[in-house]
C-alpha cells in the first residue's frame, strides 16, 4: 500500500489549516469600545488582541466551572457576567483563589490555636468565645 | 514573622495605646489570666504565639478611634483626612435599619450574604437562585470575583470598595451596607467566610454584623479588621445603578457600570447619566454614555453626546472614531468622514481601526463613479 500520496495530502492539509489560523485577523472600521478605551489609558494594548484574550478567558472559564460542579447553562451565565478583567484573571488562577465557604470547617488539628487566638481577638471562629480586649 | 512584628505585639501587651483602654468586650473569666505574675508571663506568650501565627496589627480601627475625639470638636479638612474619610469626618457610629437577615446553610455563605446586599438594594432575589448563580460545589464556597459579578445579573451595580477600613464605615454611615470577605482563621489555616457589615460603633470599639446564621453579631473592630485584612481587605457594595454613593470615586464606579452593560445597558445607562452628573468634566464617563447611546441605536443622541465630549477634550482620539460611525449611522456621510480623518490625525494605540473607519467614511462620502 502506497502511503505517500495519503501523507503528502495529510501535510499540505496542515500547512494551510496553520497558515489560515496564524495569520491576524483583518482589522475592520468598527467603533472602540469604552473597556478598550479604559484599557489602552492604561496599558496601550491592542484592542484586538485584548478583546480576543478576553473571548478566550471566558471560555476557559466556562469550562472550569462546569469541572468545578456548575451546570452548562448557569456556567455560560456565569461567565457572561464576569467583566473582562476578571475573566482573565479567573482564567489564570480560578483553582488557587480563595472561596468563601463558612464559619464551620475548622480542622481538629488547628482547634486549640484557635480557640486561643479567636479568644485574644486575633481571629473569629467560633461564636461562642468573647476577645479579652 | 519578623522580629520587628514581635517587638510591637510585646508593646502592645506591656503599655496599651492612649484611647483603647477600657473599650471592647471583656470577659471577667478572661481576664485573671494576666492578673498575677505567673498568669502574665502565660498572657504574653500566648500573644506572642499568636502574633507570629497570625500577625496581629489592627492598624486602621486604631488610628480611626484615636482621630475620634478631635473630629467630634470640629470637623476640619485637615482631620477628616487624617481619619482617611473622604475629606468629611466620619460619623463615630452608624448603624442600618431593616436590613434583612438571610441564614447561610452548609457552605453558602456567599448566596446568603449576596441576598441579604440585594435586598436592601432594593432587589430581593431567592437564595436558590444565588446559589445557583455563585456558589461553586466542587471548591464548598464562592468567589470574590462571581460575588462582584451575580448582581449585574439583577440589573444592580456591584462595586468593589479599596482597601480602607475607612470606606466599609462610610459606606454603611451613607446608609449602604457592606459585603466583607475575611479569614476567621489563620492564614495557614484560614476559614474564608462572607458577611454583612450593617453598623459600627467606633467609641464602643465594635461593628455589627450579619453573619452565617447569626443576625446582627457584634464583633469587635480590632477583630474584625484583622480578619478582613487576612482576607486580602477585599470588600464591596451592591447599590441601584442611579444612586451610586458620593464616597465610590467615580473611575471606580464607571468600571463597574461597563461590567453591568455587558449585561443590562439600559441598567448601565442610568449609572452614565448618575455619574456624568457628578462628573462632567471625566472623559471616559462621557465616552461610555455616547458609546452606549450608539450601541442602543440611538445614532444621533449618540453624535451629540460625542460632540459635547470633543468639545470639552478635541484630543480625544477614540471619540473622534466613534463618533464617525454615529454620524455614518444618522445618515451624515461628509461628517462621518471629516470625524474619522480626525482620528486618524491624532493616533494612539487603536490607530489601526481609526484608519479602516476613515477609509469607509471615506468611500460612503465620495462614493466611485458608476
Amino acid at each position: 500500500m502506497n502511503v505517500r500520496p495519503l501523507l503528502r495530502a495529510v501535510a499540505a492539509g496542515v500547512v494551510v489549516a496553520l497558515v489560515a489560523t496564524t495569520t491576524p485577523a483583518p482589522v475592520q472600521a468598527r467603533i472602540v469600545t469604552t473597556e478598550e478605551a479604559l484599557a489602552g489609558s492604561a496599558a496601550g494594548v491592542p484592542v484586538d488582541r485584548s478583546a480576543l484574550e478576553a473571548l478566550l478567558a471566558r471560555d476557559d472559564v466556562r469550562t472550569r466551572l462546569e469541572a468545578l460542579g456548575v451546570s452548562p447553562e448557569e456556567a455560560r451565565a456565569r461567565v457572561q457576567a464576569l467583566d473582562d478583567v476578571q475573566a482573565q484573571a479567573l482564567a489564570e488562577q480560578l483553582e488557587r483563589l480563595p472561596a468563601g465557604g463558612s464559619v464551620i470547617g475548622a480542622v481538629v488539628l488547628v482547634f486549640v490555636i484557635l480557640l486561643v487566638t479567636d479568644i485574644l481577638g486575633f481571629t473569629r471562629v467560633f461564636p461562642f468565645t468573647r476577645p479579652i480586649r | 514573622m519578623t522580629a520587628a512584628r514581635r517587638r510591637r505585639a510585646r508593646v502592645r501587651v506591656d503599655r496599651p495605646p492612649p484611647g483603647r483602654g477600657d473599650t471592647g468586650p471583656r470577659i471577667g473569666g478572661v481576664r485573671p489570666l494576666r492578673g498575677g505574675a505567673r498568669p502574665i508571663t502565660l498572657g504574653v506568650a500566648l500573644v506572642l504565639v499568636a502574633a507570629a501565627l497570625g500577625g496581629c496589627a489592627a492598624p486602621q480601627s486604631a488610628a480611626l478611634r484615636a482621630a475620634l475625639p478631635a473630629a467630634s470638636q470640629a470637623a476640619s479638612v485637615d482631620e477628616g483626612a487624617r481619619s482617611g474619610a473622604f475629606g468629611r469626618s466620619l460619623a463615630p457610629r452608624a448603624s442600618i435599619a431593616g436590613v434583612p437577615f438571610v441564614a447561610q446553610s452548609d457552605y453558602q455563605c456567599g448566596p446568603a450574604a449576596l441576598a441579604m446586599a440585594l435586598a436592601a438594594a432594593g432587589r430581593p432575589v431567592p437564595l436558590e437562585r444565588l446559589i445557583d448563580a455563585v456558589y461553586l460545589p466542587a471548591r464548598k464556597g464562592s468567589l470574590q470575583a462571581e460575588m462582584l459579578a451575580q448582581p449585574r445579573r439583577e440589573s444592580m451595580l456591584s462595586v468593589p470598595l479599596d482597601g480602607r477600613l475607612a470606606s466599609m464605615l462610610q459606606a454603611v454611615a451613607d446608609g449602604v451596607p457592606v459585603l466583607v470577605f475575611q479569614n476567621l482563621g489563620l492564614s495557614w489555616a484560614p476559614i474564608w467566610h462572607y458577611a454583612v457589615l450593617i453598623g459600627y460603633d467606633l467609641r464602643a470599639g465594635v461593628v455589627v454584623l450579619h453573619s452565617g446564621t447569626e443576625a446582627a453579631t457584634p464583633m469587635s473592630i480590632d477583630t474584625f479588621e484583622r480578619t478582613w485584612a487576612r482576607a486580602g481587605a477585599w470588600s464591596m457594595i451592591v447599590v441601584d445603578p442611579s444612586r451610586i454613593p458620593s464616597s465610590v470615586d467615580v473611575g471606580t464606579a464607571l468600571r463597574a457600570a461597563v461590567a453591568l452593560e455587558r449585561l443590562d445597558r439600559a441598567a448601565a445607562l442610568r449609572a452614565y447619566e448618575a455619574l456624568l452628573a457628578r462628573a462632567p468634566d471625566d472623559r471616559f464617563v462621557a465616552f461610555a454614555r455616547a458609546n452606549a447611546l450608539l450601541a442602543d441605536s440611538r445614532p444621533r443622541a449618540a453624535a451629540s453626546a460625542y460632540r459635547a465630549l470633543l468639545a470639552r477634550h478635541p484630543d480625544f482620539a477614540d471619540a473622534w472614531n466613534n463618533l464617525a460611525h454615529a454620524l455614518a449611522d444618522a445618515g451624515d456621510a461628509a461628517g462621518a468622514a471629516h470625524a474619522a480623518e480626525r482620528a486618524v490625525a491624532l493616533g494612539g494605540p487603536s490607530a489601526r481601526v481609526y484608519l479602516q473607519t476613515a477609509e469607509r467614511m471615506r468611500r460612503r462620502a465620495d462614493p466611485p463613479a458608476r
